[in-house]
Parts: structure tokens; sequence; C-alpha cells
């Protein structure tokens, strides 16, 4: 079953057309890393998945149902719905930084979707034993340093049980000796056949625990496959060069 | 563009609240013959003639004018800062000569009687926004407050005086020339002081404003100034219950009267008011009150 | 002075911080969430709203607090039709003068407040699924409390020292009950104890937003 279906889609800032034609298919328990030079528009097509910036035409399908079709965006409880689906990590973790770290975790499903509080608790403190951060439960974000921040943020995501994990390159604010923290969290996931769609410059990452790779450049997808494939034997100029210059 | 329209916006606002004002005043000199009759031939009349309590005070008054037979209150506005005439003791309460006199004339018109305190500069939009019945706090007669307001005939006679320091070499008016004199912001001291001759040789050519006669008095002690112009009985009083080293200079600028002001057009409560002190008068009541402040019988006249 | 008579002085001058105290509450009361839903509609989609409230901030913050009194104690009065049902107390309309104009100030405020809360915030609220209304009270406004509260802690204690204007509408205060003393005792000192008395007044309000500072400090 496709787990996302998006066709033709397209998005301009004003007269700077980010997107001029993007299509792409996940299947459930992919791990899509989405590569590409900086200005490809790869963050702003991860955030049209998501409903963080309106797209000026296509289609976004996740798991059968469209929150936007041709352009035309459904209703705001459909578009809620269907985005409730994803859960997302930002590039600057974007923790609350007034609540605790269990409150970070569990005020969205208490306060938002009524969860109770002992039910939330407990799922609070599994996710947190599961990026390794149990002891941290009481800390303030300010206090952590930038791999936890983004370990809390993933737990955070993972508290509405998403079927659809979003990743806006994790990693980039990070000093790279934290990198490797946030990016085993990531594997670990990914080992749990979560559905992944990353965003990174991470290629190691990308190479060794993607199963897919889209090549980004000019607003649209220019070359898509296996690691192997897209890193091994490059089919288009644009990603050939983007490899030569990384190496460089 | 947005920013111009909030200045259109803010000053049209102003605009509007500034064109309600001036329709009133606007009207007010189309009133004024009516009532004003009354209040300049106020003095030498006997007693008002009943028949003009039946004049309609000005429509256009922001408060519904309440005839005298009505009310139930009389609030009595005043600058709470003037012994002897209305000032605040050490409990705060509001005392003085004019305080006195009020309240027995409240008593006999068997109305209740309120002493509210006010910012002096403000008395006129008290009384005409009715926040005030009237204004009773040593006030002297000018020609302007007859235009502006309905007054009582005269009760005390008052003298805008000089005071200096015992050590000045002030020692009549003609020596306030270079001098820094000072006057109450709005007084009649204030105005006798401009309208005289000496006004145009004093220092700077202009006297120093205070808000208030204290702080004119102390600066006078500190030598910040060297002479200033108020009226004789909060002069003499000032300096007697304070044992100050200040003189009162002989010559002075002009006598004066007190009077009660009401606001425009009612006739009706000024005349009561009148009515009442020349009973008060006759029976000996001025002169216990007059006693009872001043030391000595007779200093409150009709 | 002896100091039987700094004592009289001292009770005559505590009668005024009676209605100073309950001006000072009863307008930070009303003017901060007052000021909050103006900053609210300062940023409405709909622009006449916009108009509207910036004009309002612009004419409030650009005139003169006493004139505004001014305005709501002497000026209502003399609005056609309605001026009749305007005739306020002197307290009543400090009460609704000093509300509306610190409500303004507010507004700026926390306008600065929101500014600093950043974009993120917002997203990561949109992506857990809070609403609107949830982000703004859940989220966005404890932070910008926490950014606006030393501003607010300036314009409180700025409250407290403005109360003295509301002589200029008839309403016995503090200073004026010092003037009073000053001009009955002919001595300065009833000046002194108001000194004294506004200096108390405020060092109680800044140890008490201090204490809201630090519980609030994330």
């Amino acid at each position: 079953m496709k787990l996302i279906e998006v066709t033709s889609l397209k998005k301009g800032f004003g007269n700077l057309n980010v997107l001029t034609d993007v299509n792409f298919e996940v299947e459930k328990g992919d791990v899509i890393a989405v590569i590409g030079p900086s200005g490809a528009g790869k963050s702003t097509m991860l955030r049209c998945l998501i409903n963080l910036e309106k797209v000026d035409g296509g289609t976004i399908t996740v798991e059968g149902e469209s929150f936007v079709k041709d352009g035309v965006y459904a209703s705001h409880e459909q578009i809620k719905a269907v985005t409730r689906k994803m859960g997302m990590v930002f590039q600057n973790f974007n923790l609350f930084p007034h609540l605790s770290v269990r409150r970070n975790l569990t005020i969205a499903p208490t306060a938002v979707f009524g969860k109770s509080k002992e039910e939330s608790d407990a799922l609070c403190e599994s996710l947190l034993d599961k990026v390794g951060l149990r002891d941290k439960i009481d800390a303030m974000p300010s206090t952590l340093s930038g791999g936890q921040k983004q370990r809390v943020a993933i737990a955070r995501a993972l508290m509405l049980n998403p079927d659809i994990m979003l990743f806006d390159e994790p990693t980039s604010a990070l000093d790279p000796q934290l990198t490797s923290e946030v990016l085993g969290v990531m594997r670990a996931l990914a080992a749990d056949h979560m559905t992944m769609i990353v965003v990174t410059h991470e290629m190691s990452f990308a190479r060794e625990v993607a199963n897919k790779i889209l090549f980004m450049c000019d607003g649209m997808i220019v070359e898509s496959g296996t690691p192997a494939q897209v890193f091994g034997q490059p089919k288009d100029r644009r990603t050939a060069d983007f490899f030569h210059n990384i190496l460089e | 563009m947005k920013k111009l329209l909030a200045i259109f916006i803010a000053v049209l606002m102003c605009a509007t609240l500034f064109a309600a004002c001036g329709s009133n005043d606007a009207t007010q000199p189309a009133d004024a013959p009516s009532t004003d009759a009354p209040a300049e031939d106020a003095a030498p009349a006997d007693d008002a003639a009943p028949a003009e309590e039946e004049q309609t005070p000005a429509e256009d008054a922001p408060s519904d004018t309440v005839p005298v037979e009505e009310m139930t209150k009389l609030v009595l506005g005043l600058d709470a800062s003037f012994p002897p005439m209305g000032f605040t003791d050490q409990d705060n309460n509001i005392i003085g000569v004019d305080i006195d006199l009020a309240k027995e004339v409240c008593t006999r018109l068997g109305i209740e009687f309120e002493a509210k305190p006010i910012d002096w500069a403000t008395k006129e939009m008290e009384l005409d926004t009715g926040k005030i019945d009237v204004i009773w706090n040593g006030m002297t007669v000018t020609d302007e407050r007859k235009e502006a307001f309905e007054l009582s005939r005269s009760y005390m006679n008052n003298t805008q005086v000089i005071v200096v320091m015992n050590d000045s070499t002030i020692a009549s008016k003609a020596d306030l020339a270079d001098k820094v004199v000072a006057a109450q912001t709005d007084s009649s001291g204030e105005s006798v002081l401009m309208a005289d001759e000496i006004y145009a040789s004093i220092k700077d050519g202009a006297h120093k404003q205070y808000a208030d006669y204290v702080t004119a008095l102390n600066d006078l002690a500190l030598g910040r100034i060297d002479a200033i112009v108020m009226d004789e009985v909060v002069a003499r009083y000032y300096i007697e219950q304070n044992a100050q080293p200040m003189t009162v200079l002989e010559e002075t600028l002009s006598p004066e009267e007190y009077a009660i002001a009401a606001k425009k057009g009612r006739t009706d409560l000024i005349e009561a008011i009148d009515k009442t002190l020349d009973e008060m008068q006759a029976d000996g009541t001025l002169d216990k009150i007059s006693l009872q402040w001043f030391g000595k019988e007779g200093m409150i006249l009709r | 002075m002896n100091m039987s008579e700094i004592l009289t002085t001292t009770k005559a001058l505590l009668q005024g911080v009676e209605v100073v105290t309950i001006l000072f509450v009863v307008v930070l009361i009303a003017s901060i969430p007052l000021g909050f839903v103006l900053t609210l509609l300062s940023r409405c989609r709909i622009a006449p709203v916009r108009w509207v409230v910036n004009a309002y901030i612009y004419v409030v913050r650009g005139t003169p607090l006493m004139l505004q009194l001014f305005f709501i104690y002497f000026g209502l009065p003399y609005l056609p039709v309605v001026g009749k049902m305007l005739v306020l107390s002197g307290f009543s309309s400090a009460l609704v003068g000093y509300t509306l104009n610190y409500a303004a100030y507010f507004a700026e405020i926390f306008r600065g407040g929101l500014l600093a809360v950043d974009k993120g915030q917002y997203e990561a609220a949109q992506v857990l699924g809070f609403s609107k209304a949830q982000t703004i009270v859940r989220i966005v406004m404890p932070q910008m409390i926490r950014v606006a509260l030393p501003s607010v802690t300036n314009e409180s204690i700025t409250l407290v020292k403005d109360t003295a204007l509301m002589y200029a509408v008839a309403v016995p205060e503090i200073l004026h009950y010092a003037k009073v003393a000053v001009s009955r005792t002919a001595n300065p000192m009833a000046f002194v104890v108001a000194f004294v008395i506004y200096l108390i007044m405020n060092t109680i309000l800044q140890l008490v937003f201090n204490w809201l500072e630090k519980k609030l400090a994330y």
C-alpha cells in the first residue's frame, strides 16, 4: 500500500518557483533520504507534506486520503485528520522552552487529544527510554545539549503515534560530535520499520539507512532510486556534479 | 499608508470631541444676555425678584440642572490648601471659614453639604459639567469671573498685598522693579499684578507662577523669589500661624471682594445662598464665625 | 517637626494609599487582559480592525494621560445625545482613563513579547495538533509573558507614580494629601513622608515582580 503519494506539486514564493513539479511515492516502511544542493526545495517539499506551507498546485495523498487535490485544499478538519498521521522533527528542535521535558512530550496528548495523564506519562517514560533520556524527564530544555534536545523532539513527535515521521535536516544545527546520537535514534526507528522521510546532508546516513534516495534539484526530483543506484551510478549530470562537489 | 490613516482617524476623533465642546461654548454667549443682567446688578439689588427663579438655565448644559428647591446636596468645590478659607486638617477633614459658612447655609436650606477638593485650574470645567455646584473658596470677584459665573454678592473684603521677608529691601510697590515677583497661577493676585503699571519693570518682565501659595511662600523663605502678590487674608493667617519672618507691605495693589460662584444661569441657587447669608448676618452667625477664625467680629461682612 | 507630627502626617497620607492601591489593582487587572486583546486585534486579518486598534494605540501613547483624564471626566458630558449618561465620578473616570491608557502601553509591550516568540514554536504546535487558540494560550502566552515581564514591571511602577495625576479629576490621593498637609503646617516634611510612602509601595511591587520573574524563569 502506498502510504504517501505526491503528484505535480508546485510551490512558489512570489516570483521564485521553489517547487516546479514534484512527484514521488512512499511505501510503508520506506526510509527515504531527500538529498540535493541548497535551495533545491527539499525542506519546502517536506513542509508542504505536513501543511506548514501551502502548495500552489498538485495533490498530496496520505493513506488514500488527500488533503490537497490539484491545488485545492480540503476542509480544515480533513487537513488536520490527514496531517495527524505524520510527525515532524525540525532542524531547530522547536522544543517548548517554558515546559519540562515531560510536559513537552505530554502536553499534546493530554491538552489537545484528551488522553489521560497516566497513559501519557507511561508513554512518555517509555519513549524517553528509547531515546536514552529517561533521566532528563524533569529537566528544562535550556539545560539540554543540542543532541539531547533533538532526541527529546523525536520522542515528542512519537507521542502521537504517527505512521510517518518527517525529519527536516535534523542534524544540521548540531556539532558534528552530537549528530551521531541523533542519527543513532533514527537508525533504531528505521530498524523498528517506521516510515521516514529525511531531508539530510548526512550522506553516510542516506547511504546506510535509507532504502530510497530522492535527489532534488531546481524544484524537482531529478533522480530517485536505491542508494546503490543513485550513489553508484548517477544517471543525471546534476547528481553526479553534486556528489563531485561534496567529495571535494 | 496605514500610518496616514491612523493619523487621520486620530484627528477625526479629537475633532469630534472638540466640536462637541466647541458647540457648547459657542452657544454660551447667546444665552448670556438673559442670564448676565441679573448678575451685573446683583450687588446693588436688595432681594432678588422671585420671578427670576422661573428662568430656565442654559439648555445645552451637559448635566441636568436641578432647581434649588429640589436639590438634596450642595457640592462645594475648593482648592483645599487655602487657609483659613478652606483647607485640610491633619485628619484630612476639610475645614475653614468658607466651610463653616457653607455648612450653615446648607443646614438652613435643608440640604446636604459636601466639600470636594478640586484642582483649582479645572474649576470652570468642574462647574460646567455639574461635578460641583459652587466654587466657594475665598474667590475674588473679577470682571472675567462676573462674565463667566453666576456670582453671589461679596461676603468678605480682601486686598491683594505684597509679601516680603522682614529683612527685604522692598518697602513699597515701586521697589518691585527688577525683583523676582510671584503669584498663584490663575489667582486674582496674578491678574492685579499683571494689570499694574509696575509689572513691566519686574525682573524678566514676567512673574513666577506657583500652583499654590505655600510653595511660593517656601520659595520666598528660601530666597528663590523676592516678593509674592497674594490675598491679604491668607497672607496674614499664614505668617501668624507659622511665625514666619515675613511682612505684608502697607501699600496694597487693590481692594478685593470674595464671592461665591455657581454655573452661569444658576441664579436661583445664588439667590438662595445670598438670602441665607443675609439672614446669618442679621442673626449674628457671620460674626460668630468671624470671631472664631479671625479673632474679631466684622471680618465677614455683606 | 516632631515625631508625633510626622506620625499624624503619615496617618493622613495613608488615607491616600487606599485609593491609590484600589486604582492600581483594578487598572492592572483590567488593562493587562485588555492590552493582550489589543495586541491580538492589532494582528487581526481584517484590515479595518487593525487600523482602528493601531490608531487607538497611536493616539493614547501620543497624548498625555492627564489630557485623556480630562476628556473622560470633563469632555464626555459634552458629547451630544449620550453625554448626559457619561457623567462619571472622578474615581470612575480615573479607572476608565488609566485602564485605557495602560492597555495601550501593555499592548505594545505584548506585541514585542509576541515578536520574541520563535516562528518554530507555532509550527511545532501546529504539527502536534494544537488549534490556534490552544497555541496562543498554552505555548505563546507563557513565553510572551516571560519576555514581557520586565517591561510590565516597569509599567506597573510607573502606574503607581502616575496615580498622582488622579487629583486632576478631583480624586484626592497621596500627593494631594501631602500638599494640603504642607500648606497647613508650612513644613515640607509631608513631601518627605509621601516620598517614603511611594518608595515603600514600589519596593513591595518590585519584590512581587522579582518573585514572579523567578517563578516564570526557564
